[in-house]
């Protein structure tokens, strides 16, 4: 037995549950818990299911910007670094003061 | 008679959970005072459109397509006051420090990863993973950028979190160091920092940020206009106005506007849980790249210029819960080990590297 076809019993069996008890408990409920039951199932499928082209599209996202965020740190250290030290006042002077 | 009944008929159970989980909100803002300033709008908010027929609900409706969904206005007003809130001395006087702000939005790249793998298209991955910025507004301006259907659910992840920092950050930090580690002492600089410097570092940045992610310059353009308010000495009304009054105004207007995408239909989902899940998991790795950058650095720096790896935890940018439980651990672990300074300074350099990571997101993921 597959996965998929794990999924479609659960899923056969959830919406039956569901609709006897929205049959029950009427408008109060709704169509809340089938609704919920099937997302639940979709979302499972998607699981199951993962797409190898955004994986690999992911992955090139991470490390670029893993490599991006420490580029322009880097860049800001350094500006920030030579700002330092052209406005710090020169050691003479402050002696003075 | 009829018409009042109608309306009591028309209550759903998916209202009721919305009604506890606004009452939830609105509880741990109180009682807790978890972010009360955002979760108490939001929990009343969740209250107010999930009232069968709402009046409410085309109103707030109404309010989230100007301030939000139009051009994201209300958290790009929110950030000029946040930049006028910042002093970015601490990070200034020891501007390395901003090497743990990057590390820590690890955590966001790995839940863009991890949601990619759980069926999360790449721009609903990138929305999800920018809880991992630990910053309300970031998290508002790219998953509404990016289209995704799931705001509410991240904003919410997003401030509770913020909120649960002092919770979620300690038993991470105890896990990746040992106790000698937590014991490391830094030596505090007295360095000071010119006006100059302090003026020209938000123009400086915002022209990089800019140039590197056009697509974050509003986020970094308008916390640093805010921060040059603060710093340039001549408009400290205006300062004064942008963190109290402007930052105020909005808040109470954001909270309560992102509850109109809190109606049962759109937020009851499967898809609602695994966001949370994943705020989690993208505060927990954040927390573990900061602080394993600076084990890593460590390595190489001589006995005495080690740096205590916890403040590496304090780059994520929720400000400044962090950079206080950093604090508080090191004065656990030590009552003379203060490591406030050097927090802070980690604290706000996270603040820019989360709006960096967040244009990074923008940029490559809108190609």
């Amino acid at each position: 037995m597959d996965i998929n076809s794990v999924i479609t019993s659960a899923e056969e069996i959830s919406t039956e549950i569901v609709s006897e008890v929205s049959a029950e408990a009427g408008g109060f409920i709704g169509t809340f818990f089938t609704d919920f039951a099937q997302g639940a199932v979709d979302f499972a499928n998607k699981i199951t299911s993962p797409d190898p082209d955004s994986i690999l599209n992911v992955l090139e996202v991470m490390g670029m910007g893993m490599l991006g965020i420490f580029g322009v740190t880097g860049v800001i250290i350094l500006i920030v670094s030579l700002l330092n030290n052209m406005t710090s006042k020169p050691r003479k002077e402050k002696e003075d003061k | 008679m009829n018409i009042l009944l109608q309306t009591i008929m028309g209550v759903q159970i998916g209202h009721i959970i919305m009604w506890a989980i606004g009452g939830l909100l609105i509880y741990l803002a109180i009682k807790k005072d978890m972010e009360p300033s955002l979760l108490l709008p939001m929990g009343f908010g969740a209250i107010l459109v999930n009232l069968p027929f709402s009046g409410a609900q085309a109103v707030i409706d109404h309010i989230f397509e100007i301030g939000i969904n139009s051009h994201e206005l209300m958290p790009l007003v929110l950030f000029i006051g946040i930049g006028a809130m910042i002093d970015f001395e601490p990070l200034l006087t020891n501007p390395k420090l901003m090497l743990f702000g990057a590390a820590a939005q690890f955590g966001i790249f790995f839940t863009m990863f991890l949601a990619t793998l759980l069926g999360f298209d790449i721009y609903d991955a990138a929305s999800v993973a920018i809880i991992g910025a630990a910053d309300g507004p970031t998290s508002i301006f790219v998953a509404q950028t990016l289209n995704s259907s799931y705001t509410a659910a991240i904003m919410v992840a997003a401030y509770s979190y913020m909120a649960l920092v002092p919770i979620v950050q300690p038993p991470i930090i105890k896990l990746c160091t040992t106790k000698k580690e937590r014991l490391i002492k830094m030596k505090n600089t007295n360095k000071k920092v010119s006006k100059t410097t302090k003026i020209l570092f938000p123009i400086i940045v915002t022209v990089l940020v800019g140039l590197v992610a056009p697509d974050a310059v509003a986020l970094i353009g308008f916390l640093m206009f805010g921060n040059l308010i603060r710093e340039c000495g001549v408009l400290n009304s205006l300062s004064e106005t942008a963190q109290k009054v402007l930052a105020n105004l909005i808040t109470i207007f954001l909270g309560i506007t992102i509850a109109s995408r809190m109606t049962a239909a759109e937020f009851l989902q499967v898809e609602t849980i695994i966001i949370m899940l994943l705020g989690l998991v993208a505060f927990v790795f954040d927390t573990f790249g900061g602080v394993m950058l600076a084990k890593f650095m460590n390595l190489f720096l001589k006995e005495g210029n080690k740096i205590n790896p916890m403040i590496g935890a304090a780059g994520i940018s929720a400000f400044p819960m962090a950079s206080r439980v950093v604090n508080k651990m090191g004065l656990e672990e030590d009552k003379t080990n203060f490591l406030l300074m050097q927090a802070v300074g980690v604290n706000v350099s996270g603040q820019v590297a989360s709006v960096i990571a967040g244009g990074l997101i923008l940029a490559f993921v809108q190609g």
